[in-house]
């Protein structure tokens, strides 16, 4: 025995120590995997939310785009049909395809926003392979060509409906209501164009534009080039106004709005995580101090060092991975809703998009199991090192790893300190990369985290001297428990300050936000009665008012004057650009500036000229300097570059827009189209009776969304609701999940003290004063968390109104300093930590004073 | 000529096979085709030139076909075929009135097919295209008939312009009419079976002077030659029993033109109904019932792409007019291999008419080798 | 006389407390013969686990050396006198320190398990020594079913299992009831002595350290042999 047998890398007993402590203490070990599971769960919803969403994007993308390399397009009206005759003529070299689109609703396809796809089966097989190969009788072809609403879909959307080929549909198309039935069903050729196909109807050319009543115009066409040469060649032969364009410049602008909203939840969503991470390493922490003695007597024996850090870690790791799978099978589900939600916003402030199923993320599910596991393991790194330098005569004597912690205190602190200017140094490289951002960001709240243990040892000292004043002993003696188990309870503290914190911090934003679009709102809606065409979803405002709805409004008796809009989507060498061009002569009044080239008046003066005015966030998109800019947009008689008179603020879009003066825009574009109306009535007239006599005129015209001023708002505000919808559903889950670990920890302190409390009852203590004693440690800690979450809290709001919101969405917001957030976020600290305290205090109630005081 | 029921064959395999065909899935439905309705060939009409020139769309099927044999001034060999079908959608009845410029109820496709007897290289290409928005379409005044950049366009009377281009190989040839418009069967009134109906209206322009130039790879020749254009319209089906057709458009160096089909039945017998015409110098027509002429193969061709046996090579008798010639193919390999598998290629003659010694170049059509259309459809 | 299995040379320690520094051993020295049971006598505080933690080369001494079967531990790293440990020397400590979260048999079996025995051949040889102890029938008992004494008897398995060089115990009565001390306290002595093996109990006891073969006292920082 005195010679080197070969040992075993790690004893099979040595794993019993380990696993069998887990279960032993059932409800640390549960508290850890939920804290772990919901932790991922949030992070996989939010995953699977974006990859859904992200993926139906390009899917529908591909679906419609097809192997389209180029595009030619027209101005807001599209392109005029004979172009594309003109070209085939004169002779194409390469495949061309003519493509009429429009976003279509169908109470008998669940009104949800589908595209309709106008084709000319001819010339587009070389680009929508999806069409599956197969018979096509020609009497099939026939009715596809020559019936009117004539509609093929794929078998998955209509089996979705129960629709059978025959049936009737009723397509609303820019608030018309248009027959339409369903000529065919097309049986995809495989999974992906499957899912391509669901938002997708397909028609026959004619059929669409006769649909969605873009008679003789086509909305572009579609080409295979192969090279640059090629586009440049045939980019010469076409007129003014048709602009030949790549396909990656759109789809990827497009995917690029909504990366920073992507993002953004994610952030949000590993925020979740790393409260997490907190319950893991206080959970983990308190199992280590716990085991101190135990550690030691392995040591006794001749377990190394490696070993007993492999021993705790691998605790960890079986808590990561149950957590993470578990994590993931809740995920699934909650991702369910939030898809629901992400869609909505998407399409509520981006474009269509529609989801109809969530396919089995498997990038998710993995990215959230390795999430959990790392995660796990990370947190219990540090405890993990600390049971291994357990000397081993820790075996021999009790002694106090809290003695070390009060020293390490200030170490921490000055950590934290340090990673608070580390995390300000980050936030203050100008980048627009959110994720750097978001580094800084968590830089800082995690160093504010650190600062909690010197924070509570203070606080505490200064409630026990108030505590000692106001109840006596038990007052004093509740502060110093929390202080002499500070390694621990420091933790549950910063587990449940960082939650807090961000609860605060994206209120503030979120309030601010909302204030600041509401003095928005009042500035620049001056009209009292809105008129304007529903689309398909919000962020499809393009459709056309009849023009006998403007002569209507006209001469309607009240009305004082009618402003007009034209709201177009057009192409520029920066992709695509909403512009609105109106006819309000003191718009420029009634915008708010960021950056002017002069007063107002003057403002306008040169928008009525030709200049154009530039939103906030696109000005920050495109980098556009705050006098002096340019913005070079393609019309319908060539590239035409106009001078920025100023940049306004727009909280409606993230995208950003443009405004011009509609005399200009009518000069550029041959479009006499209308979007939108707004109605000043004289002083005095009943908006609500007028919109009422509106709605009764114009219905038989056209189906119309007429609004008072005061309801336009309210809808506005709704979709901002709607926007904060999940950022608020993240914020509730990362504060369960600190509250899971407030419970933890105050379970574990209180599970370590039941011997000190048994002698406490012992000697005479009444279980209501137990109840006190402990209800006024949690109350303690859920205090300091609620107080130190105020600063950080609204530290977080400054980074995320002044850095976050301007870097992603091009905003700036006016903070709005009001007190609610921060009682709410005290009060729902110390509640979270008065319920965590209830089941340990019942328990100690509970236990006979002799089993509580017998020696472990 | 070609026989009409085949084409509606043509035209629907055109739509389900090959690309660039649309390809709209399996499960569009499919009522049996239906060909009541539209105006049918049930006897004689006085054909009208120019209005008969343009497109008949009352009518299911109609085509322009034009072949030629073309030479360089050095003797390269060039051999051209150039055709446009329409097919109607629906009667005339069942028309809508629609809004848009792209509602079509009239498809075109097209066949361009170039010989290079020079280089031993035969090149085929189809096109499709719906009959609106001026993709695609035929009209009589001025004549004109065009799918996208393919066209036949009258430059001036009795001149057309032809105009294809397919990837490396490309045409633009100047047709001058030298006999006018010749009428098929009973002045232009065609029969092809023994019901009533079954039949078409069908003329030729036997004998079009051509010049122009033939691209190949970027390489254009000066060419010139004579062409042959056939304008068909009908409203039929296949007749029972008859599997493919063999047809010959002939042009002698002595002014004559010949056409000649014969209707191949499945039990390998030629039916009655195959005619022809022999069209003298001046323009004056003698028309050929079967049995007044004689058709014999002198060698078989086996295509190595799709495996099907043609004919190769003929012998013509006609001994009524002292007509004796001998066909060989330019070159062998002239299959087209589109929607549709059929041989269409340029021909050399040598023989004696009315006891003189002639030659000549003409075309020569063979269906129903590759698969029996009876059987597809 | 044999010679010494253990011997310590010169052995000095010392610790800062409050600022202060406090002697705890000085220049100690002592020589224990291989199958030995000798006792270290000591009142609270003279420093009797600090020699117990140097004598297992779980802590440094300041200077001197400790000698066990020809090797000098304090010549070896931390990781070194770790795997030496676990080979050559059993605890029997005054708390038993079993791991709550094993049995019995498993508390007995990890120290083979620890030196590399297989560990179906580990059950097979932790049996018959929890036999020994009179726990046959307390195999899969987890340790807080049993008794101090029945733990202690676990221990005294534990310490034996492996067939070690040297078994260590810290006052291994100190937690028992005076018979029950007294029973552990002979069967520690008999299973040592059956197995050959050196046994230096630290006690404050001189009761308990009168059945030892030799007997140090340590005062003031130095060993001194009564016995």
């Amino acid at each position: 025995m005195n010679g080197t047998p070969r040992t075993r890398l790690f004893p099979r007993t040595l794993f019993n120590v380990g696993w069998r402590y887990l279960i032993r203490s059932p409800w640390q070990s549960l508290l850890m995997i939920l804290g772990i599971m919901l932790g991922v769960s949030v992070v996989v919803a939010v995953d699977v939310a974006n990859q859904s969403a992200s993926r139906a994007f390009d899917l529908s993308t591909e679906a419609v785009a097809g192997k389209a390399t180029h595009f030619i397009a027209g101005g807001p009206s599209g392109l005029d049909e004979g172009l594309y005759t003109d070209l085939q003529r004169a002779g194409l070299t390469h495949p061309a395809a003519p493509v009429v689109a429009d976003y279509v609703t169908a109470p008998e396809l669940g009104g949800v926003p589908l595209q309709l796809l106008g084709i000319d089966p001819f010339s587009d097989a070389p680009f929508r392979s999806y069409l599956g190969a197969g018979e096509a009788p020609l009497a099939g072809l026939t009715q596809f060509l020559t019936q009117p609403g004539a509609l093929v879909l794929s078998t998955g959307l209509a089996e979705r409906y129960g629709l059978q080929v025959g049936d009737a549909l009723t397509l609303t198309v820019a608030g018309q209501p248009r027959p339409a039935f369903v000529a065919g069903l097309l049986e995809p050729a495989d999974d992906l164009s499957r899912r391509g196909l669901e938002g997708l109807l397909l028609a026959d050319i004619s059929t669409a534009q006769e649909l969605t009543g873009k008679l003789g115009r086509l909305d572009r066409i579609d080409l295979i080039l192969p090279d640059e040469a090629a586009a440049e060649a045939l980019a010469a032969r076409l007129p003014d106004g048709a602009t030949l364009l790549p396909v990656a410049a759109r789809s990827g602008a497009v995917e690029q709005m909504t990366a920073a909203f992507r993002t953004n939840l994610t952030a949000l969503s590993l925020l979740a995580l790393v409260v997490g991470v907190f319950l893991i390493y206080n959970s983990m922490t308190f199992s280590v101090v716990r085991r101190r003695a135990m550690f030691g007597t392995l040591r006794c024996l001749g377990v190394t060092r490696g070993e007993i850090f492999g021993l705790v870690v691998s605790e960890a790791y079986v808590v990561g991975t149950l957590g993470g799978v578990l994590g993931i099978g809740l995920g699934l589900l909650l991702g369910q809703g939030a898809v629901r939600l992400v869609t909505q916003t998407i399409n509520d402030l981006f474009f269509v998009v529609t989801v109809q199923d969530v396919p089995l993320p498997w990038g998710s599910l993995i990215k959230g199991t390795l999430l959990g596991i790392a995660a796990t393991v990370t947190a219990a790194a540090f405890p993990a090192w600390e049971a291994a330098s357990v000397p081993p005569r820790e075996a021999l004597a009790r002694s106090g790893l809290e003695r070390k912690a009060a020293r390490v205190v200030l170490w921490v602190a000055a950590a934290g300190a340090a990673m608070i200017l580390a995390g300000a140094a980050v936030l203050a490289i100008p980048t627009r990369d959110l994720v750097v951002s978001f580094t800084g960001t968590f830089g800082v709240v995690i160093g504010c985290a650190l600062l909690t243990p010197l924070a509570t040892r203070i606080l505490m000292g200064w409630a026990a001297a108030l505590g000692g004043r106001l109840v006596g002993v038990l007052g004093r003696m509740a502060p110093r428990e929390v202080v002499n188990a500070i390694s621990r309870t420091s933790i549950a503290v910063a587990a449940l300050m960082v939650a807090v914190s961000v609860s605060i911090g994206v209120s503030l934003m979120v309030g601010s936000f909302r204030s600041t679009v509401v003095l928005w709102m009042d500035q620049i809606l001056q009209g009292d009665v809105y008129i304007s065409v529903p689309g398909a979803a919000v962020s499809e405002m393009t459709a056309v008012l009849d023009p006998r709805v403007v002569d209507t409004l006209e001469d309607w008796p009240g009305a004082e004057r009618v402003d007009v809009l034209r709201s177009v989507t057009v192409d520029s060498p920066d992709g695509p650009i909403q512009v609105g061009a109106n006819n309000n002569p003191i718009d420029g009044q009634e915008q708010v500036y960021y950056a002017a080239s002069g007063t107002p008046a003057e403002v306008w003066a040169a928008v009525m000229e030709g200049a154009i005015l530039v939103s906030e966030p696109l000005a920050r998109r495109l980098g556009l300097p705050e006098e002096g800019g340019t913005l070079t947009l393609y019309t319908d008689h060539g590239p035409v570059t106009f001078p920025v008179a100023a940049i306004y603020y727009d909280y409606a879009s993230s995208v950003g827009g443009a405004i011009l003066w509609l005399d200009v825009y009518r000069q550029h574009w041959d479009d006499d189209a209308l979007t939108a109306a707004a109605l000043r009535l004289d002083p005095g007239a009943d908006a609500d009776a007028i919109t009422a006599e509106l709605q009764a005129e114009l219905t038989p015209v056209q189906a119309l969304q007429i609004r008072p001023n005061r309801a336009l708002r309210a809808e506005t505000l709704a979709i901002f609701d709607r926007t904060f919808a999940i950022t608020g559903a993240l914020q509730l889950l990362a504060t369960l999940v600190a509250f899971v670990g407030v419970l933890s920890a105050m379970l574990s302190l209180q599970l370590e003290k039941s011997r000190q409390l048994g002698i406490l009852r012992a000697i005479g203590l009444t279980t209501r004063q137990l109840w006190g004693l402990v209800l006024l440690e949690t109350g303690l800690m859920g205090g300091v968390a609620g107080l130190l979450a105020m600063p950080t809290g609204y530290v977080l709001s400054l980074i995320l109104v002044y850095v976050i919101n301007r870097r992603s969405f091009g905003w700036t917001l006016q903070l709005q300093l009001v007190p609610e957030p921060f009682m709410q976020a005290l009060a729902v600290a110390v509640l979270a930590a008065l319920l965590a305290g209830l089941y340990p205090a019942w328990r100690m109630t509970r236990r006979n004073i002799s089993e509580g005081i017998r020696f472990d | 000529m070609k026989t009409l029921p085949q084409f509606f064959l043509l035209l629907a395999l055109a739509l389900t096979g090959c690309a660039p065909a649309p390809q709209l899935g399996s499960r569009l439905v499919a009522p049996t085709e239906n060909q009541s309705g539209f105006a049918r060939a049930e006897a004689m009409q006085p054909l009208e030139f120019p209005r008969d020139f343009g497109p008949h769309p009352d009518y299911q099927t109609e085509w322009w076909y034009y072949t030629g044999n073309l030479d360089t001034a050095d003797g390269r060999h060039f051999g051209y075929q150039f055709t446009v079908f329409r097919r109607a959608l629906l009667p005339p009845a069942e028309r809508t009135e629609r809004a848009s410029g792209w509602a079509a109820d009239q498809i075109y496709f097209a066949h361009f097919a170039l010989s290079d007897i020079g280089a031993g290289e035969f090149t085929a290409a189809e096109r499709f295209g719906r009959g609106a928005a001026g993709l695609a379409g035929a009209q009589a005044e001025p004549y004109a008939v065009w799918l996208e950049d393919w066209r036949v366009e009258e430059t001036a009377p009795g001149v057309v312009r032809l105009t294809a281009v397919h990837e490396s190989i490309a045409l633009d040839l100047t047709l001058t009419d030298l006999k006018g418009p010749i009428l098929q069967g009973d002045r232009g009134y065609s029969r092809k079976g023994a019901e009533p109906g079954n039949a078409s209206y069908y003329y030729s322009q036997t004998r079009l002077e051509s010049a122009g130039t033939v691209t190949v790879n970027g390489e254009a020749f000066p060419v010139s030659g004579l062409s042959w254009k056939d304008h068909e319209y009908s409203t039929s089906a296949l007749s029972e029993g008859q599997v493919g057709w063999d047809w010959f458009a002939l042009q002698l160096d002595d002014g004559t033109d010949l056409m000649l089909y014969t209707m191949r039945r499945a039990d390998g017998t030629v039916d009655g109904f195959s005619h022809g015409t022999l069209i003298l110098a001046d323009g004056t027509t003698r028309p050929l019932a079967w049995g007044e002429y004689s058709i014999t193969p002198t060698g078989e061709w086996t295509s190595p792409h799709s495996g099907a046996v043609y004919p190769s090579g003929w012998q013509i008798e006609i001994p009524e007019y002292g007509v004796s010639l001998t066909l060989m193919p330019w070159q062998n390999d002239q299959e087209l291999r589109l929607s549709f598998v059929y041989w269409e290629g340029a021909v050399r003659i040598e023989g004696t008419h009315a006891g003189a010694a002639v030659t000549g170049n003409g075309y020569v059509e063979l269906t129903g080798y590759f698969a029996s259309m009876e059987g597809e459809f | 006389m044999t010679e010494p299995l253990i011997r310590l040379t010169n052995l000095s320690k010392r610790y800062e407390e409050g600022g202060q520094l406090r002697t705890v051993l000085e220049n100690a020295r002592a020589e224990f013969a291989p199958g030995e049971f000798s006792a270290i006598l000591g009142k609270s505080g003279s420093g009797k686990s600090t020699l117990l933690n140097l004598i297992s080369g779980i802590d440094d001494a300041d200077s001197g050396e400790v000698w066990l079967g020809g090797q000098n531990l304090l010549a070896l790293d931390e990781r070194e006198r770790t795997l030496f440990r676990r080979r050559n020397i059993g605890f029997v400590f005054q708390f038993f320190n079993l791991l709550p979260t094993l049995t019995v048999l498993e508390n007995v079996v990890l120290p083979l398990e620890l030196s590399g025995a297989a560990p179906k051949a580990a059950r097979a040889q932790a049996a018959p020594l929890l036999e020994q102890v009179g726990l046959a029938d307390r195999l899969n008992t987890y340790p807080d079913r049993l008794s101090g004494g029945e733990q202690q008897r676990v221990a005294i398995a534990r310490a034996l299992a492996h067939d070690p060089l040297l078994v260590l115990a810290d006052e291994p009565t100190g937690n028992l009831d005076r018979a029950t001390g007294e029973t552990v306290l002979a069967l520690l002595d008999r299973l040592t002595r059956q197995a050959g093996k050196n046994l230096i109990m630290v006690t404050h006891s001189q009761s308990s350290a009168a059945i030892a073969d030799t007997i140090y006292r340590l005062e003031g920082g130095a060993l001194q042999r009564e016995k």
